[in-house]
């Protein structure tokens, strides 16, 4: 069995996010398909739509992901209209996207797809039950990693990350970001489950609050969680856990280093770690002044999939990115397209 | 929902409780609240429609206590029937329905015939109701005869596209086994080929296959107008067992007859404050009827509670009563400041005229009824009362019924009925006020619970009774009791 069937093999529902466009997402997930064809019937959706069919900055055109027969895909009407498998229309979801009703459709034959699913993670969920309960051994999500979408790879059993050579023509300085997003999407999941009940129900109708050592609780009603530095700051007495939903910004972690200690001990909890957008550096510099950060959901990210050839032209050193990487990176990580 | 105005504004659907009663309707299907949306009250020469829609609601009624499993099963087909509506459109126009929307519409037959073989099943004798047969569109949608939901455009419908999928497949195939990279561009750029023909040949057929439909629109719109039927009446039906309602006369004189008549909405306020509705019973005919009593009697429950049953009943609904009768009206008004613009004084005065204005025009061209909720009660007291009692001398005279609630003295007139809150006029109010004083903190809940809001019938000269200087004298206010009680003794 190939090593990447091998690693998604106990989980049902695996996400792939990507460092950023052109990382070459597309190709792992076609790599994924090609090594599962004739063994697994997969299921396939994404959260909400990733760009258009040619990229907007380079103009390159965008790989596409091609199926094989008997597939499940989850996608926007106007998307799967633009498929050109041999498509039958299974059930309809009732969730609402901006190209459309979300189609369950089965492949009668190989072809491509275009995938837009929903972005939001209860009916990212349900998506993926459906498909499931059709008869998929397994859901591919294809993720996203921006701040667009409310959906998150928490909601996927497993997740794998795509980097590659577009990031930086420097190598070194793709290894750095590459090695720091796989420290943040790892922060580990708060492990007081009264802690994680609390906060769900803070969330549930505010988006900003503070649990205290006895557990009880203040919410804070406000538009975003943004610009929230100044309610955190006036709270922060007697604080165990600031609870914040939404993006954890640079700015927002600066404001409050600037403004107060207090916030040492304290454990600000996100709702998962694709929601910090946070510089290596106000992340090292919270953290070494006693400040935590801990998730509601955890992502489980089980290897990294690099692309060493950027679109824009370069290349890097297959070898020396794979080495450097595993150096600095706990998991496994592979070359998509030398197959290592 | 666009209701005349005739039958109440807006804010006066909303101040009687009808919002609330609405809301409690399950109605589940989009046709069903494309019906629940176009309600409309009944004409004067609808009688004969809107006693059939009763009819309709009694069976319905009847076979919803009769055949429980059988409506579990047809409320779970309800459930998942989806709007077909544009694509039939989209088909009239001659417009080209894609797989998605030729999905649709075999599922809304396949969901339909499943409902025809259980409706028929509960041999219900409502024409709106009966469902078409949509075989014929399954035969179209299911050349296969799998009569399942799922669907594409099947090989059945052309020899051609037959071959060109097999073409395709067949150099898919090819792509799989090839490991040259050139070779498989190659092959994906025949296979492409391939696609576009199967993707035209596909586009044909979706054409034939629209233009036949377009022949069954009429079925599919008959069904959809049947589904949406059946959906409301169950709502409705649903609805009066939850609250006891019950089918009202249709009476050709001009009265009105409830008999223990309930709100919902205030029904379920007090429920879940623990307490009880008190039913209203009475008698109104043609002309002014008079509503007198005691502060916190609930008067203006009452009219609320006769303005919303005489409105759902117009719009063909059963009444929440255990027994209804009213003739046909061609208008229903409700006249009370609610506490909220009382401050508002002379803009709100202002207010009540112009749309007394506007009820003395309705009475002059036909039959409705008015409730008028302590009119002009702050304006000063004797301009009010002279301003009440002609208004209730006025109306009097039409052939309309006005009910009309006041704490004015001497509005009743030989002619009119008058009907009075008991109140506190059986209470023991020595017990009542030895209670009081035991418990200070909750006097106004424990004369709420010794306040009786029935009705009685008295005579049209009977005083306005003076609860008012009952409660002061409970709530311990005797000094100025007994101040006010020499002032009575002066005016007699």
């Amino acid at each position: 069995m190939s090593k990447i069937l091998e690693l998604i093999k106990e989980y049902r529902t695996i996400s792939i996010i990507g460092m950023a466009k052109n990382v070459g997402k597309t190709t792992v997930l076609n790599h994924i398909l090609s090594k599962a064809r004739g063994k697994y019937t997969l299921g396939l959706t994404s959260i909400g739509r990733d760009g258009e069919e040619y990229d907007q900055v380079s103009f390159f055109p965008k790989p596409r992901i091609y199926v094989e027969e008997g597939s499940y895909i989850a996608t926007a009407k106007e998307a799967l209209l633009n498929s050109d498998i041999t498509k039958e229309i299974i059930v309809t979801t009732g969730f609402y996207t901006p190209m459309g009703e979300v189609i369950i459709a089965k492949a009668l034959s190989d072809g491509y797809v275009d995938l837009a699913g929903p972005s939001i993670n209860k009916e990212i969920a349900e998506v993926c039950e459906l498909l499931l309960e059709l008869g998929s051994d397994k859901v591919i999500i294809d993720g996203a990693l921006s701040r667009k979408t409310q959906a998150s790879p928490s909601v996927s059993e497993a997740t794998i990350l795509s980097t590659g050579a577009v990031l930086s023509y420097n190598m070194e300085e793709t290894v750095k970001k590459t090695v720091f997003t796989v420290k943040l999407l790892s922060i580990e999941a708060e492990k007081d489950q009264e802690v994680v009940k609390v906060a769900e129900s803070i969330l549930d109708t505010a988006r900003l609050g503070f649990i205290y050592k006895s557990k009880s609780y203040k919410s804070i009603r406000i538009a975003t969680a943004i610009d929230s530095s100044k309610e955190i700051v006036e709270n922060l007495k007697d604080v165990t856990h600031v609870v914040i939903k939404g993006v954890i910004t640079d700015r927002l972690i600066e404001d409050v280093m600037k403004s107060t200690n207090k916030y040492k001990g304290v454990t600000f909890l996100a709702e998962d770690a694709t929601k910090l957008f946070l510089k290596e550096e106000t992340f090292l510099k919270f953290q070494k002044s006693g400040g935590i950060f801990r998730v509601l959901k955890p992502i489980n990210l089980i290897c990294v999939m690099i692309n060493p050839i950027s679109p824009l032209g370069y290349s890097y050193d297959k070898d020396e990115f794979l080495t450097q990487l595993k150096k600095e990176i706990n998991l496994p990580v592979f070359d998509v397209i030398g197959g290592d | 929902m666009v209701i005349s105005i005739k039958f109440l504004t807006e804010k006066g659907r909303e101040q009687i409780g009808f919002n609330y009663v609405i809301a409690k309707l399950q109605v589940i299907t989009p046709y069903g609240k494309e019906e629940l949306k176009s309600i409309e009250p009944f004409k004067r020469e609808e009688k004969g429609k809107l006693l059939k829609e009763y009819e309709y609601i009694e069976s319905m009624k009847k076979s919803l206590e009769k055949d429980k499993e059988l409506f579990y099963k047809i409320l779970k087909i309800l459930f998942k029937i989806k709007d077909i509506r544009n694509s039939i459109k989209r088909c009239k126009n001659g417009e080209i329905l894609d797989e998605v929307e030729l999905y649709e519409i075999k599922l809304f037959c396949l969901l339909s015939e499943e409902l025809r073989t259980m409706v028929e099943r509960l041999k219900l004798d409502i024409k709106d109701i009966k469902l078409k047969s949509t075989e014929s569109i399954l035969d179209l949608l299911d050349p296969q005869r799998k009569r399942i939901s799922a669907f594409h455009i099947y090989d059945d419908y052309s020899e051609r596209l037959k071959e060109l999928r097999k073409k395709k497949r067949e150099i898919e195939r090819q792509i799989f086994l090839e490991t040259q990279k050139e070779k498989i561009e190659e092959l994906k750029e025949k296979r492409l080929g391939v696609v576009i023909l199967e993707q035209q040949e596909e586009l044909e057929i979706k054409e034939k296959l629209s233009k036949e439909l377009l022949g069954y629109a009429d079925t599919l719109e008959k069904n959809i107008k049947a589904i949406g039927r059946f959906d409301f009446l169950m709502a409705k039906a649903k609805l009066a067992a939850e609250y006891g309602g019950v089918k009202p006369n249709i009476n050709d004189d001009i009265k009105i007859v409830f008999k223990n008549v309930i709100n919902p909405q205030v029904l379920d306020i007090l429920k879940s404050q623990g307490k009880k509705f008190t039913p209203v019973s009475l008698e109104l005919k043609k002309g002014t009827t008079v509503l007198t009593g005691a502060n916190m009697g609930g008067k203006t429950v009452t009219l609320k509670t006769i303005t919303l049953n005489l409105l759902l009943g117009m719009l063909g609904f059963f009444v929440f009563a255990e027994e209804a009768s009213f003739p046909m009206l061609d208008f229903v008004h409700f006249v009370s400041e609610d506490l909220q613009s009382v401050s508002r004084g002379l803009s709100s005065f202002g207010a009540e005229v112009i749309k007394l204005k506007e009820i003395l025009e309705d009475v002059k061209k036909g039959t409705g009824f008015i409730a008028l909720d302590e009119i002009a009660r702050g304006t000063n007291p004797q301009e009010g009362a002279h301003i009440v009692k002609a208004i209730s001398r006025y109306l009097n005279g039409f052939s309309s019924i006005t009910l009309l609630s006041t704490h004015y003295e001497g509005i009743v007139e030989e002619d009119m009925v008058h009907y009075q809150v008991v109140g506190l006029k059986n209470v023991n109010f020595g017990m009542l006020k030895q209670k009081i004083n035991m418990n200070r903190g909750n006097s106004i809940e424990i004369l709420q619970d010794h306040m009786d809001y029935s009705l009685e019938k008295v005579d049209s000269f009977c005083e306005v009774p003076k609860d008012a200087l009952n409660i002061c004298k409970i709530l311990g206010l005797e000094e100025v009791v007994e101040l006010a009680e020499k002032y009575y003794e002066k005016e007699e």
